[in-house]
This record gives structure tokens, C-alpha cells and sequence, in this order.
């Protein structure tokens, strides 16, 4: 089971570059990257932090990739 | 910017790693460099640890973890192998070796594979492999500077080897970025030869001292090569599963 996200397309709808929204929630560019792409799944705490900092919440940004299938 | 894969390294770690490519090369001057080299690797991860150093995130601290973990994987399988060589009797010791693996080995291994681990997840298997095998091609240079600080010729068996080392492993890192599963099937095949020709060694007595010096770089050589085919295939299989 993989942890889906979309923060790329609402970073790129509020104009903001991954080094941005990494200065926003106080991380490296390379670990929005890593979120982004899928590879690193974030904390509880970090994911929370990214969702404010998008102004959304958190299930509207993360979703489990089962529950796209089941859509 | 958006959308981009360059991933720069911490400052901390281009300056701890500048550190120990020097030792590397002035370690056969210095014998002291060698340990330089150790501390250098682990500095800025110590310095994280204990907060020093407060340049990461919870993704970098996490790949330094993880790094650490495949430390300690190989260094735990190297001291299982040495106890099953000895217990089944296949190794007989000799004046050079007491044991197949010795303290030494144990402290190149956790290097090896700490350093590469971390440098591959942090810049992804494909970048990351190009770029480590692309260095581990130039350190066939750094016995070179022991002749310069003998003033020594040597040998022309010895300079084709540090050449071949060069050509060879620079010849395999672009076909690794050209070609990564074709590269990472090759560093295996290299690795299983070498196990081949390297376990008679191991084996039997070793009195030759060049003959163990070779073995200590294979042994290095399959530890570069094994962790980074790895990472080739499990991200290519990633994508692919």
C-alpha cells in the first residue's frame, strides 16, 4: 500500500517552488523532493505542517492508494 | 526549479567528504590520514546526533539512520562469515591473517556501506551510483602518492593495475548511467568472479603480502559494487513493480 499525494500540483497552483514550501515548514528542498516523488513518506507531524502551509487539510493532500482504487 | 532532481548535499558532508578523499591519498605519507578518513565519514552524522549540527530534517536524520542500519547489516553478516570459515575449518590461518576477517576488514566494511548507502539515497540510485563509481575510479590513483613520498619507480605491473582500476571502473560508471540494470548485472558478474578467484585465498594461507593487499581491494571493490547493483535494481524494480 503506497501513500499518494498531490502537493506538487497545489504547490504550482499557489506558485510556490520546492524551496518555498521546504523554508514554509522549515525542511531541505531535497526532502520535498523525496515527498513529492514518493520515495519518503513523512512524519504525522511534517505532513500536518505541509498541509496547513498549503492551506488544505491533511486527506485532501495525502490519500491511500487503495482508496484511489476503490474511487 | 519546480520539478527538478538536483539534490545538492549539506555543506557539512561536501566538507567531511573533501576531508576524506585528502586522507585517502595522504595516508600512504601519514599513516594517521587513514583514521581521518574514519572520522571524516562519520563526523557530520555523529554531529547531528548529538545536535551540534542542525542542518538536516527528519528525511535527512532518517537516511542517516538508514545508512547506519546497512552498516551494521554488513558488518554483522562479515563477523557471521568469519565465525562459520573458522568453525567449519575451511580457513587454516597463516603469519599474515589470523582470521578470514580481521578488524581492518570490518572497519573498511562499515565505511563503505555506510558512506555509499547514504550518498545513494540521498542523490537516487542512478546519479548516486554514477558519481560514487566515478570517484572510486580516481582512489586507484591514491597509492600512487606513496611513490612520490618514497621517490620510487614503480613497478609497471603496479601502474597498469592503478589504470586498469581507473579505465575500468570510470568505463563502468557511464554504463551504469547509460545503462543502470546492464551495469548493476555487470558489477555483479565482477563481484562473482572475483568471489571465485578471492575465496581460494581466503581459504589457504596467505604469506604474500601483495597477494593480501590485492584481496583487501577486491574486498573493497565488492562492497562499492554490491551495495550500489543493489540500489539499481530495487529502484529499477520499484518503478517497474
Amino acid at each position: 500500500m503506497k501513500l499518494l499525494n498531490h502537493i506538487k500540483q497545489h504547490r504550482a497552483r499557489l506558485d510556490l517552488t520546492q524551496e518555498d514550501l521546504a523554508n514554509l515548514v522549515g525542511v531541505r528542498r531535497q526532502a520535498v523532493l523525496a515527498i513529492e516523488k514518493g520515495k519518503y513518506v513523512p512524519s504525522a507531524l511534517l505532513a500536518f505542517q505541509l498541509a496547513r502551509a498549503l492551506g488544505m487539510s491533511v486527506e485532501e493532500l495525502f490519500e491511500l492508494e487503495d482508496e484511489r482504487e476503490e474511487e | 526549479m519546480t520539478g527538478t532532481s538536483v539534490r545538492r548535499l549539506p555543506s557539512a558532508d561536501w566538507f567531511a567528504i573533501g576531508i576524506a578523499v585528502a586522507a585517502l591519498f595522504l595516508q600512504y605519507v601519514f599513516p594517521l590520514a587513514a583514521g581521518v578518513v574514519v572520522l571524516a565519514v562519520f563526523a557530520p552524522s555523529i554531529l547531528r546526533e548529538i545536535k551540534v549540527l542542525d542542518d538536516g530534517d527528519e528525511w535527512t536524520t532518517g537516511i542517516m539512520h538508514r545508512a547506519g542500519f546497512h552498516g551494521l547489516l554488513a558488518v554483522g553478516t562479515l563477523i557471521s562469515l568469519n565465525y562459520l570459515l573458522v568453525a567449519t575449518g575451511w580457513f587454516q590461518p597463516s603469519e599474515m591473517n589470523q582470521r578470514p576477517i580481521n578488524l581492518e576488514t570490518l572497519h573498511k566494511a562499515v565505511i563503505w556501506v555506510f558512506l555509499v548507502s547514504y550518498l545513494i539515497q540521498y542523490w537516487g540510485a542512478r546519479h548516486g551510483v554514477f558519481r560514487i563509481l566515478l570517484a572510486v575510479s580516481l582512489t586507484g590513483l591514491a597509492p600512487l602518492t606513496y611513490s612520490l613520498k618514497h621517490e620510487i619507480e614503480l613497478e609497471g605491473y603496479f601502474l597498469a593495475a592503478s589504470l586498469v582500476h581507473l579505465v575500468a571502473i570510470a568505463g563502468l560508471a557511464f554504463l551504469v548511467r547509460r545503462w543502470p540494470r546492464i551495469g548493476a548485472g555487470v558489477m555483479l558478474l565482477v563481484i562473482a568472479v572475483f568471489l571465485a578467484l578471492g575465496m581460494d585465498s581466503v581459504v589457504t594461507p596467505v604469506v604474500n603480502e601483495a597477494r593480501w593487499g590485492m584481496l583487501n581491494v577486491w574486498f573493497q571493490l565488492g562492497l562499492v559494487f554490491g551495495v550500489t547493483s543493489i540500489a539499481i535494481f530495487r529502484e529499477s524494480g520499484a518503478k517497474t513493480g
